[in-house]
């Protein structure tokens, strides 16, 4: 048995442990909340560039762009992957998650992955991956701001043929019991993403100046939208998980710290049993 | 009193402004714009400028950044990354960034794309200022 100043110690430090954990769940909660708000904010804008790329797909079906060039007879074919997974750990299986979902996706010959989060960064590294850190942004934030830099950073890649297609590899809030790794392509574009509601009635669209060059800008955006969502997506989880971690260690810590409270009393009780037994038998030894 | 149409700016962090106009006006890459209500349906891709909102012979003005502006039967709509009352521009910010992208611009002579970029950064600057010194 332990003596018990060695278990009041340990007491202490499972409550403080169980104040901190307690903190970063309500932190994450927090802030869960907050990314969802600025989410549901951006819908709108993102809704309508998606409509207005089918408007002009309708309109100029024939439009040849660079964007719809799949590039499949290309030699060393380079598909690009933006994975994102989080600055530090502490969440769950989040991170591990999305890793295995990335090994086991992303082929090691002709890919360029592209890591948003230290943890998957420092391991694609590690496991001899070709990464390119440069996304063209100072500083990661879940930001549109940092999004439409990604994104025309992607685009120019893409265009200037350094990836001839590119997949965004994030972490998809499904429901609440169920974070699942996910994948989009963001490029090269697909026709069939522009015609599912074509039986609408074709309408007789001006532009100005050209069709391309309003296309050529809706490309941006709408690249730009999509990986906006997959952050956002992948922020919510992240946080999600983590205040679930931080939940199961809170409830954890009270577990551990009833128990020693249980053996402290214990051992306080045999302690004074033994003090007592002891008086006695000196008292005995003196009569 | 002239036809009004439904008239919505959306942004990414939000709807702007959306309510029944009787005119708009705004600079497509070839020109300046103006729309009435029964315009043809059209899209055309601006560059940051005012635009300029006329409502029961009130107008308002606003700074839009690069986007576009969606004509259908039923509204119009512009679709920018950025829009701001011409009252509630912080002129030091656009002045500052301004400043900063002309530094870099002269000592940036190598990298193509990021001149381009600082550019329109700068022209974006000069339209907001155009745009702060108008009042409503």
């Amino acid at each position: 048995m332990a003596n018990t100043r060695e278990i009041k110690q340990r007491i202490k430090g499972v409550e403080g442990t169980k104040k901190i954990t307690k903190a970063m769940k309500l932190i994450a909660a927090s802030k869960l909340k907050k990314a969802r708000e600025m989410h549901d904010k951006t819908l709108p804008f993102f809704k309508h560039i998606r409509e207005v790329m089918v408007d002009i797909m309708r309109s100029t079906p024939d439009m040849k762009l660079i964007y719809f060039d799949k590039r499949e007879n290309k030699e060393n074919r380079k598909k690009g992957y933006i994975v994102i997974s989080s600055d530090t750990g502490l969440n769950g299986g989040y991170n591990s998650n999305v890793i295995k979902y990335a090994v086991s996706n992303i082929d090691k010959k002709n890919s360029v992955v592209f890591p948003i989060g230290n943890v998957v960064k420092n391991y694609m590294i590690k496991n001899g991956y070709n990464v390119v850190t440069d996304l063209g942004i100072k500083k990661y934030s879940v930001t549109t701001i940092t999004a439409a830099d990604i994104a025309k950073h992607m685009v120019k890649l893409f265009k200037d043929g350094e990836i001839d297609e590119l997949e965004l590899i994030y972490t998809d809030m499904e429901s609440i019991m169920n974070l699942e790794p996910n994948s989009i392509k963001l490029l090269p574009l697909d026709n069939k993403d522009f015609n599912a509601s074509s039986e609408g009635i074709k309408t007789v669209l001006e532009f100005a100046p050209s069709p391309e060059i309003v296309f050529e800008r809706l490309t941006n955006q709408y690249v730009k939208g999509i990986l906006y969502g997959g952050m956002v997506e992948s922020f919510v989880s992240e946080h999600f998980a983590r205040m679930n971690a931080m939940d199961s260690a809170t409830t954890n810590a009270e577990k551990v710290s009833k128990k020693l409270t249980l053996d402290y009393n214990r051992a306080r009780q045999q302690a004074i049993t033994q003090e007592i037994s002891e008086i006695i038998g000196g008292a005995m030894n003196i009569n | 009193m002239s036809k009004t149409f439904k008239f919505e700016v959306v942004t990414p962090t939000g709807v702007f402004y959306s309510d029944e106009v009787n005119y708009i006006s705004f600079e497509a890459i070839d020109g300046e714009m103006g729309i009435l209500s029964n315009h043809a349906p059209l899209l055309a891709a601006n560059k940051p400028c005012t635009l300029t909102i006329e409502k029961d012979k009130n107008k308002r003005y606003a700074f839009i950044s690069e986007g576009f502006i969606e004509v259908t039967k039923d509204k119009v709509s512009a679709v920018v990354d950025f829009a701001g009352w011409s009252n509630e521009i912080n002129t030091e910010k656009v002045l500052r960034d301004k400043a900063e992208a002309e530094e870099e611009l002269e000592s940036q002579t190598q990298d193509l794309g990021r001149q381009t970029e600082l550019k329109a950064s700068i022209e974006r600057a000069k339209a907001a200022m155009k745009t702060s010194s108008i009042r409503d």
